[in-house]
C-alpha cells in the first residue's frame, strides 16, 4: 500500500488523462518473450495489449546512433543513452560480506527488450543442466525435462532463425535441423583456433547464431557490417524488426511503448489479478489495465521485483506467488574470465561475431567438484577494446613502441568464457533506494560459492593452455572472479512443481493466482553455461501453446 | 602505411621541437603523433583528433585537468612529427610520460583506430561478403 501510494503521488496530477483498457491478454514487457507470446497468440482474434517501458526504435533511430557513436567516439553507444535516466528503472546491487560481488545487470529497456543489442548466441541447454539437483547435488532441477522442452526449442530456432551445423559433438539431442546452415568458419577458426583446440583434445564446432547465413524469412543473410549491437543489414534477429511488425498487422493487438508498470492489483480473495497499474512515464498520466490473463515478460530482474512491488495485505503480503518463502532465491547469471592473446602472426578478420566455439567443458566437467563453461574465441581487433594491452606489450625499457603497438593490433586474439554459477544469489527489494515514481529498486546480493570460482579458475586455466597450444607470445591478465556478472540475470522466480520449491508452476502459472503468468529467464530453475535467449523464445512458444489449449507444436 | 615513415621522425631527435601552444591544440598534436595516419593523410588525422577533443567523456580524461602537463608534453614534437614509430621516454618527466601512455591507451581502444590499423573497413560500413573473414591475411 505505501509503494502504491507513493506511485499515485508521482502521478501528474495536473493532467490526469487516466485511462483504462480491457483485454483479454495484459502481457508486460516487450522483450523477445513478450513479443513472441503475443505473436503466438495475435490471430486467435483475443485482444493483447503489450506494455513496455521504453520506446520504440525505429530504422532511423538505429542509423542515427551508429552515426553519433561515431561522431562521439563512443563505441559502448547503446540503444537507452538517451532515454531519461531517471524515469527508466535503475538498479542497485548489494557489495557486502564474504565472497559477495558487484552486480550491474546490462539490460534494456524498449519494443525488443535486450534482444535489441543481443549479440545473437543462440545456443540449447543440456539435457544434464535440467537436472543437476538430482545428478549433481547442486542448484535446483528444471519440473520439466529436457525432452519436454525440446521441440519449443526447435520451434523457436525456426521462428527467430538460427545458423549453426549439427557438428557438435557435445550437444544434446535435436528432433530436427537448424534452419540454416552455419557461417563459415573465419581464417582464424580454420588454421589457428580450430588447431590448438585439437591439440588439447578438443573439438571447435559451429556456434548457434540468430545472425542469418542466408536469406531467411525475408530477411538478408549477413552483410559483414560488424557493427552487431545496430545491425544495419537486419541480418540479426531483433524482435522490434521481425515480430513486431507482424503484430501491428493484427488489429486486436495493442502495443504500447513508455508506459511503466507499477503493481499487479489482487482481488479481495487474493486469487485473480484484476488490473495492472502503470503510468505513462513521459506524461505521468496513470494506465489501467484489466485483463483476463496477466503475463510478466520483463526480464530476469524486474519480473521478480514486480511480484515483490505487487505485495498486498491480505493475501500476498510478502510479494506474488511467494507463499513458499522462494520469491528472489536462487537469482543466477554468467560469469567467466576473458583474456588477449598476441598470436604472433597475423590472425585474420571475424565477422563481428565467433563463429567457432567449444561446449567441451559444459560436457566433461566433473560438475560435483567445479562448474561447466563454453569458450569463444576470435579475432579481437574488430571487438574488444586493446589499447591497454596493447599499450603494456608495446611498451619496453623506458621506450614505446607505437609501431610494433599498431602491428599487433593484426596479432591480437580474445577469448572469453561463460561459466555456470550454483544460482546463490539473491533478488529483493532495496527500500533505500527508489525508482522515480517511489517504488523501490531491485537490490541484488550476487554471492560466488566455492564451487563456482573453482570454475571460474578452471576456465582460467584453460585460457591459458589453448594460448600455449597457439603459441602466443603474450596474454593479457584474467579478471577477478565476478567480472563477467550481469548479462543473463536468471532464477529469482522460478518454475517448480510445487510453493516449497520456486514461484510459478510447470506451465509458468504463479502459485496462488489463477491468471498470473511469467516468461523470461526469471523462471529457469537452474542456467547451464549456455546463453538464455532461445530457452526464453521457447518457453513464450510453450506458454502460447498453453493458453490456446495446445499439448504439442 | 608503417614502412613508408621516415625514420628521422623516430622520437628522441629534437631538433623540431616547438613552442608552448594551447592544451586543446596540444592534444590535437600528440593524437597526431602517437596515431597511425601518416603525413599523408593529416585531414583524416585532424578529423579524428578535432572529433577527439569535443567527444566527453573521452576528452575529459585529460582537459582541462592535465592542461599544464598536455603543454609541456606537445614541446618535445615538432609539427612535422605524425605517426612516430617509437617514443623514448628518456628525456620525458615521469607524468609526461604516464600522459602520453594513457592517451596512447585511450586512442588504441577506439574502433575506428584499430580498424584503421588493420586496414579493416569503418565499422558499421556493410563490406558485403559475408564470406570475407575466411579470407587468410594480407
Amino acid at each position: 500500500m505505501l509503494i502504491l501510494s507513493a506511485f499515485i503521488e508521482n502521478i501528474n496530477h495536473e493532467n490526469p488523462m487516466s485511462q483504462e483498457i480491457k483485454a483479454d491478454y495484459c502481457i508486460v514487457g516487450a522483450g523477445i518473450s513478450g513479443i513472441l507470446l503475443a505473436y503466438k497468440l495475435a490471430s486467435s482474434g483475443k485482444k493483447i495489449v503489450v506494455l513496455d517501458q521504453g520506446p520504440h526504435f525505429t530504422e532511423e533511430d538505429r542509423a542515427n546512433m551508429l552515426q553519433k557513436s561515431k561522431e562521439d567516439l563512443n563505441d559502448l553507444a547503446d540503444y537507452n543513452d538517451d532515454v531519461d535516466p531517471d524515469i527508466l528503472t535503475p538498479h542497485s546491487s548489494a557489495n557486502s560480506g564474504d565472497q559477495v560481488v558487484n552486480y550491474t545487470n546490462f539490460r534494456l529497456f524498449g519494443i525488443g527488450g535486450t534482444a535489441l543489442h543481443f549479440q545473437g548466441i543462440m545456443m540449447r541447454p543440456l539435457e544434464e543442466d535440467l537436472q543437476v539437483k538430482t545428478l549433481f547435488g547442486y542448484g535446483r532441477d528444471w519440473p520439466i525435462t529436457y525432452a519436454e522442452l525440446e521441440p519449443w526449442l526447435l520451434e523457436a530456432e525456426k521462428e527467430i532463425g538460427v545458423a549453426a551445423n549439427e557438428d557438435n559433438p557435445y550437444a544434446s539431442p535435436r528432433s530436427g535441423p537448424f534452419p540454416m546452415k552455419a557461417h563459415p568458419f573465419s581464417y582464424f577458426d580454420r588454421e589457428i583456433f580450430g588447431p590448438s583446440l585439437k591439440k588439447l583434445g578438443i573439438t571447435g564446432h559451429s556456434c548457434p547464431f540468430s545472425v542469418n547465413s542466408s536469406i531467411y524469412n525475408n530477411r538478408p543473410a549477413c552483410q559483414a557490417c560488424r557493427a552487431c549491437k545496430f545491425c544495419p543489414s537486419g541480418a540479426r534477429y531483433s524482435p522490434d524488426r521481425v515480430h513486431f511488425p507482424l503484430l501491428m498487422e493484427h488489429p486486436n493487438v495493442q502495443i504500447i511503448d513508455s508506459v511503466s508498470l507499477r503493481q499487479l492489483e489482487t482481488g479481495s480473495d487474493g486469487r485473480r489479478i484484476l488490473a495492472a497499474h502503470a503510468i505513462r512515464i513521459k506524461e505521468r498520466t496513470p494506465l489501467l489495465v484489466t485483463a483476463n490473463k496477466f503475463i510478466l515478460a520483463m526480464g530476469g530482474v524486474e519480473i521478480p521485483r514486480a511480484l515483490f512491488l505487487s505485495a498486498s495485505n491480505g493475501h500476498h503480503k510478502d510479494g506474488l506467488g511467494n507463499m513458499g518463502g522462494q520469491l528472489g532465491l536462487g537469482f543466477s547469471d554468467h560469469d567467466g574470465p576473458l583474456a588477449i592473446y598476441d598470436a604472433g602472426r597475423k590472425v585474420g578478420n571475424r565477422l563481428g561475431f565467433e563463429t567457432m566455439m567449444t561446449d567441451h567443458f559444459r560436457i566433461n566437467e566433473d560438475r560435483k567438484k567445479e562448474s561447466t563453461f563454453s569458450i569463444f574465441a576470435s579475432p579481437a581487433t574488430d571487438w574488444i577494446p586493446v589499447g591497454t594491452t596493447a599499450v603494456q606489450w608495446a611498451t619496453k625499457n623506458n621506450t614505446l613502441s607505437l609501431e610494433e603497438l599498431r602491428n599487433g593490433m593484426t596479432r591480437y586474439v580474445s577469448i572469453w568464457t561463460q561459466t555456470e554459477l550454483q544460482g546463490n544469489g539473491k533478488l529483493e527489494l532495496d527500500h533505500d533506494n527508489l525508482d522515480a515514481f517511489g517504488a523501490p529498486l531491485a537490490k541484488i546480493t550476487m554471492k560466488l560459492t566455492d564451487w563456482d570460482r573453482q570454475g571460474y579458475s578452471k576456465a582460467s586455466d584453460t585460457i591459458a593452455q589453448i594460448g600455449e597450444a597457439m603459441g602466443a607470445s603474450n596474454i593479457s591478465d584474467i579478471p577477478p572472479p565476478g567480472d563477467g556478472l550481469g548479462y543473463h540475470p536468471s532464477g529469482a522466480s522460478a518454475m517448480a512443481s510445487n510453493p516449497d520449491e520456486g514461484v510459478c508452476d510447470t506451465n509458468l502459472k504463479v502459485f496462488g493466482l489463477h491468471n498470473l503468468y511469467l516468461v523470461g529467464n526469471s523462471v529457469f530453475p537452474h542456467l547451464g553455461s549456455n546463453p538464455p535467449t532461445l530457452t526464453i523464445a521457447a518457453l513464450a512458444l510453450r506458454l502460447a501453446a498453453h493458453f490456446e489449449g495446445k499439448k504439442s507444436i | 602505411m608503417i614502412t613508408l615513415i621516415p625514420l628521422i621522425n623516430v622520437m628522441g631527435c629534437f631538433q623540431n621541437q616547438s613552442e608552448k601552444i594551447n592544451p586543446e591544440d596540444s592534444l590535437k598534436k600528440l593524437i597526431l603523433v602517437i596515431g597511425p595516419w601518416t603525413r599523408e593523410e593529416q585531414s583524416k588525422a585532424e578529423e579524428f583528433a578535432n572529433r577527439f577533443v569535443k567527444a566527453d567523456p573521452v576528452v575529459s580524461q585529460f582537459l582541462p585537468e592535465f592542461s599544464e602537463l598536455m603543454q609541456s608534453l606537445g614541446t618535445h614534437f615538432s609539427n612535422n612529427d605524425f605517426a612516430l614509430p617509437e617514443i623514448n621516454f628518456e628525456e620525458f618527466s615521469v607524468e609526461e610520460r604516464e600522459l602520453l601512455l594513457s592517451l596512447s591507451r585511450v586512442l588504441y581502444d577506439f574502433v575506428e583506430v584499430r580498424f584503421y590499423v588493420s586496414e579493416i573497413p569503418p565499422w558499421g560500413q556493410c563490406i558485403g561478403d559475408p564470406n570475407w573473414h575466411t579470407n587468410a591475411p594480407m
